[in-house]
């Protein structure tokens, strides 16, 4: 088409925009600027803050006293911290197995439902996800204490008999964290899965498949992009968390959120938490790079 | 309902479907009712009628997709209900093809011998390729579906339907997503397929047309229920209902009672019927390609039909000319002629309206 435009055809849309290149730039860095300079301000500066501390020395009272030493990190290498960040590798990389199964059940059970139905459904989900993390966590304490609603049903069911005390535990630890993380490893599997024409599903019945390899030939392939999002969504901030493991499990088994709190605060250390926030950082962003490749793989074979 | 018996009936054993008294009830809505059918073996066999009519339903309980509420499906002699859908010897084309976006058009053509192990992997490719080839599509299995054109999709999924050699292929309104050249391309194509094949294909279409050239059978349905089954020329030739006279081409039609001698029909007469014996209320229908329309009464061949009328417009057709007539008492009656115009004939005019009446059908109430 474009071949036979004639000689008079009206220029190319982008001209005039080529024309006030200068003045769009700089309009565009005029908007941009308040993001730039809070970005800069309240993410980039105490970022910076915190890798100078971690290589700081400390004063008797565990202030920052300045100077340049790698102790801070040495001291981290101890069998106990390693432990801690053994431990939340662990959690994160078990909530997020939990997670994305689950979030795969109830997304393929959303998206089977009728539209209308759905957005009832989403909604029931998204509410609690609204709800700070701090208020969700403490309705678990009620739910799961002695003598409280789960306690009367496992009475009811013969599992318990009377009150049990189920916190603190690393059990009820690990319940805050899923319920915690569901709704985020739910959004992404279900806008993928949503997206898949039914008649898929039907297609590789008719084609040999029975109710398993429907999902692991068809629909887990499809859903790949939205569960590689909620794996990243679900395990990166995993390592971060410290209000659960304190509320649920008591602070007895830590994760590098709560080592670090308990460093800054406890121990009165602030090197060393800054040197534990780097390396849970590092973390973070070594997880990033990982998914991150996984999906640029992943969209490259699609293509 | 009334079934004609095909002149070509092959000798097969069992039917390739039979149901028999098969039904679907949503809740309230009767999608199916009371349908009785016999499909053959290696048969083209159309499921034919208008939107809503239940042919999907129809063909998703073949499938398994959906179970009848009332009714048994035997497939090959071998009762159906409750296999579910991959224990069935069938495929389905479906409309929207449903070809697997994450696979390559040869894993998409190969998902069946895989997903069945019914071959060793060496033969998969062998068969893959030769899966191509019958669908013309040489070299394209290393493709990504999204790279495909709309037609190439169907052939891919077509492919994909007949690599296992399925006894049955169901296709669920298969050209319903192409264009109009596209569509006469690959109405011609599938026929050629299914010969090549010899497995018995039941398409559901909404339109008569592709239905008449397609079919070896074809069924009618209606309101859920199968009207007439029958060839294409028994289908068009002898409607059985005023439905499917109206549904399958354009029909005139005459509405009065039958006394033996002819149909009288108020404020037009007695017109002749194409045999005696009739009696009651009915209609008459006449095509309008067996219409002849004439100026003079003298011009009328003895023992036709003739209606005499105001001659309304004349349509140019290219291949044929359409005359549109008022009749006396008001209503529309509609002539064809191929070939040369009769002289004379201007709209405004009074013409006569006739035609053997051994072209014509009476369909009684
Ligand atoms: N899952 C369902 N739930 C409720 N009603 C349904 C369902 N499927 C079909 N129906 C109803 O059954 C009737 C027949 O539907 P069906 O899809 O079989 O028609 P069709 O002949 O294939 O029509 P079309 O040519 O439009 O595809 C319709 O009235 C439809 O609304
Ligand atoms: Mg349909």
């Amino acid at each position: 088409m474009t071949v036979t435009a004639p000689a008079h055809a009206p220029a190319p849309p982008t001209a005039p925009a080529r024309r006030s290149g200068f003045r769009s730039a700089a309009v565009t860095a005029a908007l941009l600027a308040p993001a730039g300079v809070t970005i800069v301000a309240l993410v980039l500066v105490p970022l910076a803050l915190v890798v100078r501390d971690s290589f700081a020395t400390a004063d008797p009272y565990g202030g920052i006293q300045g100077g340049f030493t790698l102790a801070n990190y040495q001291q981290l290498l101890d069998p106990v911290y390693l432990k801690v960040f053994g431990y939340s590798l662990g959690m994160a990389a078990l909530n997020t197995v939990v997670c994305l199964f689950l979030g795969y059940v109830v997304s393929y059970y959303l998206a089977g439902r009728p539209p209308q139905r759905q957005g009832l459904l989403l909604l029931l989900i998204i509410v609690p996800f609204w709800t700070d993390f701090l208020v969700r966590t403490f309705a678990w304490i009620n739910l799961l204490s002695p003598g409280g609603p789960v306690n009367t049903l496992t009475d009811a069911l013969g599992l318990t008999d009377g009150p049990t005390r189920w916190i603190p535990s690393q059990g009820a630890s690990f319940v805050g964290l899923v319920y915690a993380f569901l709704p985020t490893a739910i959004f992404p599997v279900y806008a993928s899965l949503r997206g898949v024409d039914p008649a898929l599903g039907e297609a590789a019945r008719d084609l040999g498949c029975g109710w398993w390899r429907v999902h692991t030939k068809v629909l887990l392939p499809l859903a790949r992009p939205g569960l590689l999002a909620a794996a990243l969504l679900t395990f990166v901030p995993t390592l971060g968390v410290f209000v659960i493991p304190v509320l649920l499990g008591g602070g007895k088994h830590e994760l590098v959120g709560n080592l670090i709190v308990t460093l800054y605060t406890e121990f009165r250390n602030q090197p060393m938490g800054a040197a534990a926030s780097v390396v849970l950082l590092t973390l973070m962003i070594v997880s990033l790079a990982v998914f991150g490749t996984a999906a640029g793989r992943l969209r490259r074979k699609a293509s | 309902m009334i079934v004609h018996k095909s002149p070509a009936a092959p000798a097969a054993a069992a039917p390739a479907v039979k149901l028999t008294g098969v039904g679907k009830a949503f809740g309230r809505t009767h999608a199916v009712r009371g349908v009785t059918l016999d499909i053959r073996q290696n048969e083209f066999f159309s499921i034919l009628g208008p939107s809503g009519c239940g042919k999907t339903t129809l063909m998703r309980m073949i499938t398994g997709f959906e179970e009848p509420t009332e009714g048994e499906i035997a497939l090959g002699g071998v009762p159906a209900v409750g296999v579910p859908p991959h224990k069935r010897d069938l495929n389905m084309l479906f409309q929207s093809y449903a070809l697997f976006p994450h696979l390559s058009v040869h894993d998409n053509i190969a998902f069946e011998l895989k997903v069945r192990r019914s071959r060793p992997k060496e033969a998969i490719s062998e068969a893959v390729r030769e899966a191509l080839a019958l669908v013309r599509l040489e070299g394209f299995g290393d493709r990504a579906v999204s790279q495909l054109s709309g037609g190439q999709r169907q052939r891919v999924a077509i492919a994909r339907a007949l690599i296992g050699r399925p006894s049955l292929l169901l296709l669920d309104e298969p050209l319903g997503a192409l264009d109009k050249k596209l569509r006469a391309e690959m109405q011609l194509e599938l026929k050629k397929i299914q010969r090549e094949v010899g497995v018995t294909f039941v398409m559901v279409t909404h339109d008569q047309e592709e239905a008449l050239t397609m079919s070896d059978r074809i069924a009618v349905m209606h309101g859920g229920r199968v009207i007439q089954v029958g060839t294409p020329e028994q289908i068009y030739e002898r409607p059985a209902t005023r439905f499917v006279a109206e549904f399958i081409g354009t029909s005139n039609f005459l509405t009065g009672k039958a006394d033996g001698a002819g149909l009288r029909v108020e404020g037009l007469g007695t017109v002749p019927l194409p045999e005696g014996g009739f009696t009651g209320a009915g209609h008459l229908a006449v095509r309008p390609e067996n219409v002849r329309i004439c100026s003079g009464e003298s011009a009328l061949p003895p023992g036709w039909a003739a209606l005499p009328a105001t001659l309304q417009q004349v349509v140019y057709l290219g291949s044929a000319t359409r005359y549109h007539l008022a009749l006396v008492d008001g209503g529309a009656f509609v002539a064809e002629t191929h070939g040369a115009e009769p002289a004379g004939l201007l709209a405004g005019g009074q013409v006569w309206a006739h035609w053997d009446p051994r072209a014509s059908r009476f369909l009684a109430e």
